[in-house]
């Protein structure tokens, strides 16, 4: 059985950039637990909500066969939308515990656990990232697409 | 004319730091500061908050250790309800800070410090990471991914997440250990055990490769300091404060925390955020310690677990006397990585461990509360003041990384005098600086309690101030 792993990655208490656990939570039915006991609408899927990408992902994205990251983004208009296909890359200067990206995240998957499955980051321009847990109206407004376009992604492997 | 080298960032440690050299008219180091140039002021803003608010408030200090914080802000509640805390709640925390501390560990090694063993020194610092280590050395990547996530799911699974973990509470843990949640664990310990038995056993064969940094990073007589218990093992969790000295002889021991300040004093820089505690007796300087995975090391009978004390007993053949190189901070770190999962184990086949005697209730029965435990990196105390209600009306914390402040200084005024030449920073300075500051793994988010970036600037300095040379990276 196929298995599809969805991260979602950014600082739930800072508006936008919470974007990544807002669909964690959607998709979940709001059970963001399901990171230990995998319950979703969504069959065969892994959801993982964090803060920040860290070395450890390397060993579950290694084991998928598909995975979505979800992450707020800075640049174009409050609420756009941008899919993007990942290849493995190893990480530039500066790479550190605290600062992982999702294509060196691929390429640790290759080299330490000799799998890396495709990938796909999905982004929204974030309107507002002050102190708050709740979206902005243009990224709120834009939330169900991003969840149309994340199934879908979803659908052509499963 | 004298000079100033500044270091700025210093790189893959938690925090931002700079640091300055002070040269003399004739060119010599004549001085060298590790400044912290951040400030949060945890001990003034939780002022007011009701004291049960502390131990989750505290734990904010830092994204790495917030275990450490927990603990010690929640003994220092016990203190307050003058309760003694049922003994599953103290095992269930112990067992809780033993995964903190292996998971720090494994990061400080593996992810932060693996890259100079591995790839050296010197090597090109855009690879020198822990990916650069996933490219050159595969098992010892996956080692340490393995040992961190071991750590950090057994937080997740007794505190519900691996980040800032609620469980902890004052009187106790506010909910029991189910059978289920012990065997998962359990079924954990002999791969981690195997992973960090293999990690020791390629660290004794490779760290003689590093002899002149092992002679020259911050080796120099000092105190050493940290909690025993009353059998004179490692102790993490609770014990009496032991202080031995460079030749290993005890020089204070069975010291009670609640009279830290009868042997701690802290000394205030005006270059920097982060105190310089030092032992009181012999006063400041003089009274310089180190505490932290070394210190501990050094200042034992035993660690109290089988694979550790056998690794431990040769960790001590090291030298006659303490074992004086921080470098080792690297060897002690992986000793205490064993014994935290084997304790882990001991702790779990404790017979009253399912206990759901958990949690004393009481309201604040003293004005005034100390929690002494060890942290990753070295002993940690918090020490509230409460009105009758409960609200905090004064903190003080004294911050394991703060213990090491002055060693830390005084292992970066090593590596200045070998490396600054004339009013120029020679080449494998800045590698050097902050492979020192490194061993001590400093935590600068905890220590001043501060917002973490990562940078290192090193400035030199010409007498009158004038910078001469300025590094970053």
């Amino acid at each position: 059985m196929l298995q599809v792993l969805l991260i979602g990655y950014g600082n739930p208490l800072r508006e936008d950039d919470g974007i990544g656990w807002q669909v964690v939570a959607e998709m979940t039915n709001g059970r963001l637990e399901t990171r230990q006991n995998p319950q979703s609408a969504i069959p065969n899927t892994q959801f993982i909500a964090v803060h920040q990408l860290l070395p450890e992902l390397a060993e579950p994205i290694s084991q998928a066969d598909l995975v979505i990251f979800v992450d707020a983004a800075v640049a174009g208009k409050p609420g756009e939308i941008r899919r993007m296909e990942l290849q493995p890359q190893a990480e530039g200067p500066g790479a550190f515990s605290h600062q992982v990206s999702p294509a060196g995240l691929l390429e640790s998957a290759r080299v330490l656990y000799g799998r890396c499955p495709p990938a796909t980051l999905f982004t929204i321009t974030a309107a507002q990232m002050g102190y708050g847990d709740q979206l902005s109206p243009p990224v709120a407004a834009a939330l169900p697409e991003l969840l149309r376009q994340i199934a879908a992604r979803i659908q052509e492997v499963v | 004319m004298g000079t100033t080298i500044t270091i700025d960032p210093v790189t893959r440690i938690e925090g931002h730091s700079k640091i300055t050299i002070q040269l003399d008219a004739a060119g010599q180091v004549t001085d060298a500061r590790f400044h912290v140039t951040q400030f949060r002021g945890f001990e003034k803003l939780t002022e007011g908050r009701m004291f049960t608010e502390m131990p989750s408030l505290t734990a904010r200090i830092c994204g790495i250790c917030p275990v450490s914080h927990l603990i010690a802000s929640a003994k220092a509640c016990d203190d307050l309800l003058a309760v003694q805390i049922p003994e599953t709640a103290v095992d269930l925390r112990r067992i809780l800070n033993l995964a903190q501390i292996a998971q720090s560990h494994a990061l400080s090694f593996f992810h932060l410090s693996s890259a100079d063993f591995v790839l050296g020194f010197d090597s090109d610092p855009a690879k020198r990471n822990i990916f650069g280590v996933a490219q050159a050395a595969p098992e010892i990547a996956k080692d340490g991914i393995a040992l961190r996530k071991f750590g950090q799911q057994i937080i997740e699974i007794l505190g519900g997440k691996r980040i800032h973990p609620t469980w902890v509470v004052p009187g106790g843990v506010n909910a029991p250990l189910t059978a289920e949640k012990r065997a998962q664990i359990l079924a954990m310990i002999p791969d981690a055990l195997n992973r960090a038995r293999r990690s020791l056993d390629w660290y004794k064969g490779i760290f003689g490769t590093f002899d002149p940094e092992i002679r020259t990073f911050a080796n120099f007589p000092s105190l050493f300091m940290g909690l025993v218990n009353d059998k004179g093992e490692l102790e993490f969790y609770d014990g009496k404060v032991r202080i031995v000295d460079a030749k290993g002889k005890i020089v204070a021991d069975g010291l009670d925390p609640h009279n830290y300040r009868d042997f701690i004093a802290e000394a205030v820089e005006p270059d920097s955020y982060l105190k310089s505690p030092y032992y009181k007796p012999w006063g400041y300087p003089d009274g310089m310690f180190r505490v932290g995975p070394l210190a501990r090391l050094n200042i034992i009978d035993r660690c109290g677990t089988p694979v550790a004390d056998e690794e431990w007993a040769e960790f001590r053949m090291l030298q006659r006397g303490a074992v004086l190189s921080s470098f080792q901070y690297h060897y002690a770190r992986l000793v205490e990585l064993i014994y935290c999962i084997e304790r882990i184990e001991q702790l779990l086949n404790k017979p009253d461990i399912l206990s759901d005697f958990v949690r004393a209730h009481a309201r604040p029965n003293r004005p005034e509360g100390i929690g002494m435990s060890e942290a990753p990196r070295g002993t940690l105390l918090h020490h509230y003041k409460v009105n009758r209600n409960g609200l905090i009306q004064w903190v003080n914390m004294v911050i394991a990384t703060g213990n090491n402040n002055l060693a830390m200084n005084k292992g970066v005024y090593q590596v200045a005098r070998q490396f600054v030449r004339g009013n120029k920073i020679e080449e494998g300075m800045l590698n050097r600086v902050e492979a020192v500051i490194r061993t001590f793994d400093p935590c600068l988010s905890c220590s001043t309690h501060a917002v973490g970036q990562m940078p290192l600037e090193v400035n030199l300095l010409a007498p009158d101030g004038t910078v001469l040379h300025t590094v970053k990276r």
